[in-house]
């Protein structure tokens, strides 16, 4: 069986590397205005644990058609040697500048390639494609056009029309537009081209559809941790017994602030690294944290003893003497001198704490102030951060490599989101409620993971208002 | 398995597993997973069952290289219990040295060796259950977690802890897990480290009881120890007898004779003012020793054993747990049973054909005589009448089309060298109108013509190339700008100055 290759050609600036861009998953494909930007040929192989399944070549566009086909209509015998007279006609001119394009585009498909016409579906279709379209008959190779709108206007009937004479296959693909599904539909499709190749396809989309709901995955583990974090955060400062917090509580809220706006952003690059997309500019409104009452003043001890543990002793110590009390008196005081030394061990104790911070020791103090900015109690921060998480997912999740403009997010994402069912909205209210709980527990962690992976998969399946047109329509001319 | 794997203790594959896993937190997943990915197919891993593969894993990676110090760190804390059990055993013959220690002049005192070995090695138990609570049940209790936290620290186990910061700073997280320091807070690590202490805690204890029993009966053995009972409290002795019987109540139906009779326990009350009672007889008074030996073993020896096999069982399995459940144990099983799905390019794009930058210049170039007649030549089939042509063009640029030509396209090479031609052939004042369509790019096939023209015409003859845009309808309209731009910038890199690259002039009919 051979491996699946498909050269994607065509007219310059057609949307070929967009195609490519596209089924690559790879957004480091050049794609410009400028005819020629693509100068040489470039191999996009996709493999499954090291093996091929298939490739795809992007190419330069035809520069000098007429010419070419002038050429080999010079060289013309009979048609069952067209083939070889494109194969002569890429020996002959392999190492001239005159039809260096043609020569390079050519000579994937001379060993074997399938051909993926591209042509633009928003302008018209003009004549000068046709010695393009002969050529390539010409290879005698598997064929498929695909009519990729890169505009507004609709000349995809007339496209269809004149492509349906040359191509077996003639199928609508917008390579900006075509969501994940779209995509692993026309890889399908690729299988119609010849038989042998149906199987490795097949696997490939499998594997791609298993890949994608892996990095789904990763990204509701991410999602979720950053989201555990920020409901755990806070930042702390120790301050001597009598200073003043006022212009600490600004330091320290500016400092919450931007450790949350900092998670939160990483969180995204994170994610937009998973959906393997390197190169994106975001623009998004700044979180907000939607509280005013966003700090604790605590006491703080020497050797890293709270006031409640302080407390704790003084009374463990208090109920051991008052055991020695009970024993002397033979237990005749039901452990009366337990109770009340454990009462005066614990007063002791919490009256020490509130003493103890303004002594000094080798003018070392042993205790003073704590401030702590965070974690925020709000209840309606979690839903924000989980919301806007959700929207950039989503986002990502439905852009296409071939995209190069800046991400907008939007600030009011509840709104443009797929709303969750009441059972969602209670699993996740349960799990920050668990988190918030107990930020530390593994298990919070986790249960959170899965609701939002469950939530991210209803997202990316729920049919989207901005939902663009991919694969429309697939003619097969008899 | 490997002798490697199989030397490498339990405990040594969990640290392994925790360094591993915070190690490569900030690495990309796409490099971790294709690293893992080919270790499970090249050792055929996908049918395992998760502890082996993932204690698999690790060898593997030790044998890349990656330096793993679960096995020293296991073998250190192995040192460590050694020496808390020679602690303990130093201690516990300090302890009984020193409460049996007799010379001749005072008999030793019962009560001492029972409070020290017995009450307070019972009370410790308790404190010791109490730090045992699980914390989720403590947490619920006021108070009841601050406390436990409180106990914990004065557990000899916690040495293990303070070995902890002579780890390296990685290492020394796996100590602590819980900021509070309890060692029972929540988390699979949280559990390792409270069983791990208290392993440590009973360790000292079995070593102690151990020592005092030993130190105690060679004293026995080789020196004539005299034994009463003597306390401020003036109890009956028929309470402490009572007393006695019951401590006795584990072992007394197997060894009566290590049960104090009544007789004995008054025979041996003891006061120091009067020293020892006349009529006393001596070989009495070495009787509790049985009494004495089997309280240190039921009371001492024997619950620190069971607790120290008892904490043993839970610290494997809470190993064993922890090695399955870490935050990072998921991503790895993940990235060893997913398929490593690659589709972008293996080698970077390269260079893209240069163009011109230079700004634009205007149609009426320096040096260039101006064209008072236009032939005109349609490149590609744009498909537009003479007459409409003629009428743009007059009305546009006030030149007059003298001829429009059809040249590329479906149009044969032979007729396009007959309009370069006829182009050839005007006069200076005749410029070359090149109509080509706006919404397509300029491919080499039209700039040669462009350069054909050029080369039959002169220097100094002004040629011209139009795009023409698309407007409703199919009508031609002024081009868009990107697409007149684009136009410029192929014709500009050929620096001819008296070629220019101008818009159709006006949308529509005239």
């Amino acid at each position: 069986m051979s491996l699946p290759v498909f050269a994607v050609v065509g007219h310059p600036n057609k949307g070929k590397s967009s195609i490519v861009a596209t089924l690559a998953l790879d957004d480091s494909v050049r794609i410009g205005p400028e005819p020629g930007t693509t100068v040489r040929c470039r191999r996009y192989p996709m493999t499954v644990d090291g093996q091929e399944l298939y490739v795809l070549v992007d190419t330069p566009g035809f520069q000098r058609a007429r010419r070419a086909l002038h050429w080999m209509r010079q060289h013309e015998t009979t048609a069952d040697r067209h083939a070889e007279v494109v194969r002569r006609f890429v020996e002959e001119h392999r190492d001239t500048d005159q039809f260096a394009d043609e020569c390079e585009l050519l000579a994937p498909i001379l060993d074997g390639a399938g051909i993926l016409y591209v042509v633009d579906g928003s302008v018209p279709y003009g004549e000068e494609y046709e010695p393009e379209m002969e050529i390539l008959r010409w290879t005698g190779q598997p064929s498929m056009a695909l009519i990729n709108p890169i505009g507004p206007a609709d000349h995809v009937e007339a496209w269809r029309r004149a492509l349906g004479q040359f191509f077996k296959v003639v199928r609508v693909f917008n390579a900006v537009m075509a969501e994940f599904e779209k995509h692993t539909e026309l890889l399908r499709a690729f299988g119609q081209l010849r038989e042998d190749w149906r199987g490795p396809l097949q696997r490939a989309v499998s594997s791609l559809e298993a890949d994608r709901a892996r990095t789904r995955r990763l990204a509701a583990r991410l999602i979720a941790e950053t989201l555990v974090r920020m409901l755990g955060h806070r930042v702390e400062r120790k301050l001597p017994s009598r200073a003043e917090v006022e212009g600490v509580k600004v330091e320290l809220e500016v400092r919450y602030r931007e450790d949350l706006r900092r998670m939160e952003q990483r969180c995204r690059d994170e994610v937009e690294g998973l959906y393997k997309h390197r190169q994106i500019e975001r623009q998004e409104s700044i979180l907000s944290v939607l509280e005013e009452d966003l700090f604790a003043e605590r006491t703080w001890l020497i050797f890293g003893l709270g006031k409640r543990q302080l407390v704790a002793t003084g009374a463990m110590s208090g109920a051991a003497a008052g055991l020695v009390i009970d024993a002397h008196i033979a237990g005749a005081s039901l452990l009366a001198g337990a109770v009340v030394g454990a009462g005066i061990g614990g007063v002791v104790g919490w009256w020490t704490a509130g003493r103890l911070v303004r002594v000094k020791v080798l003018d070392i103090p042993l205790g003073g102030k704590q401030v702590l900015a965070g974690p925020t109690r709000n209840l309606n921060f979690p839903h924000v951060v989980f919301n806007r998480a959700r929207y950039h997912h989503l986002r990502v999740a439905q852009r296409n490599h071939a995209v190069r403009g800046v991400l907008h997010l939007s600030d009011r994402p509840e709104e443009v989101l797929p709303p969750l069912t009441s059972e969602q909205r209670a699993r996740v209210e349960r799990c920050f409620a668990q988190v918030r709980k107990a930020p530390e527990d593994p298990r919070a962690s986790e249960a959170l993971r899965l609701a939002t992976e469950s939530i991210l998969t209803a997202d990316d399946q729920s049919p989207h208002p901005a939902s663009p047109t991919g694969v429309v329509a697939a003619t097969t001319p008899q | 398995m490997s002798d490697d794997a199989a030397r490498q203790s339990s405990l040594g594959y969990l640290v392994d597993l925790w360094v591993q896993i915070h190690r490569e937190a900030d690495r990309p997943d796409a490099e971790l997973h294709r690293r893992d990915r080919d270790l499970a197919r090249q050792n055929r891993w996908e049918a395992d069952q998760k502890a082996p593969v993932l204690r698999r894993w690790l060898d593997a990676l030790r044998g890349q290289g990656e330096p793993l110090p679960g096995r020293s760190v296991a073998r250190a804390f192995g040192l460590l219990r050694v020496a808390l059990a020679v602690l303990g055993l130093l201690s516990g013959w300090a302890a009984a040295a020193a409460l049996l220690a007799y010379d001749g002049t005072r008999p030793v005192n019962v009560v001492h060796v029972l409070a020290v070995f017995v009450a307070a090695q019972i009370l410790l138990l308790l404190l010791l259950g109490w730090v045992l609570v699980p914390y989720e049940w403590a947490r619920r209790v006021p108070g009841a977690a601050a406390l436990q936290s409180f106990l914990a620290w004065f557990s000899p186990g916690q040495l293990t802890r303070l070995a902890g910061y002579a780890l390296p700073r990685p290492l020394r997280g796996l100590l602590t897990p819980a900021p509070t320091g309890t060692g029972s807070a929540p988390g699979p690590m949280g559990a390792v480290v409270k069983w791990g202490i208290v392993v440590s805690a009973q360790v000292f204890g079995v070593g102690f009881n151990v020592g005092a029993l030993a130190t105690g009966l060679y004293l026995v053995a080789f020196s004539d120890l005299a034994f009463a009972w003597s306390t401020t409290l003036q109890p009956d002795p028929a309470r402490i007898h009572r007393l006695t019987e019951a401590l006795s109540w584990p072992w007394g139906w197997l060894v009566p004779a290590a049960v104090p009779s009544g007789s004995l326990i008054r025979e041996t009350l003891y006061y120091r003012q009067a020293g020892v009672p006349e009529g006393a007889i001596p070989a009495h008074w070495g009787q509790w020793w049985p009494f004495l030996v089997a309280s240190m073993i039921t009371y001492g020896l024997l619950p620190r054993c069971g607790l120290w096999l008892l904490a043993k069982w839970r610290f494997g399995c809470a190993v064993s747990r922890a090695f399955l459940e870490l935050p990072g144990v998921a991503a790895i099983w993940d990235r060893l049973t997913s398929q490593w799905v690659t589709t972008q390019a293996t080698a970077p794009e390269t260079g893209s054909t240069s163009v011109g930058t230079e700004p634009t210049e205007g149609l009426d170039s320096p040096g260039v005589p101006p064209a008072r007649e236009l032939l005109v030549v349609d490149w590609g089939g744009i498909g537009l009448a003479e007459r409409e042509v003629h009428d743009h063009l007059s009305a546009g640029w006030g030149s007059a089309v003298v001829a429009v030509r059809q040249a590329g396209g479906r149009a044969s090479l032979e007729a396009d060298a007959a309009v370069v031609r006829e182009a050839a052939q005007g006069s200076e004042e005749l410029g070359v109108t090149v109509l080509v369509k706006g919404w397509e790019p300029p491919v080499l096939e039209a700039l040669d013509f462009v350069s054909d023209l050029r080369a039959a015409m002169g220097p100094r003859r002004l040629l011209v190339v139009c795009p023409v845009g698309l407007g409703q309808g199919g009508l031609p309209t002024t081009p868009a700008a990107p697409d007149l731009d684009r136009w410029e910038r192929r014709t500009r890199a050929r620096r001819d100055p008296a070629l220019v690259v101008r818009g159709w002039p006006g949308g529509g009919r005239p």
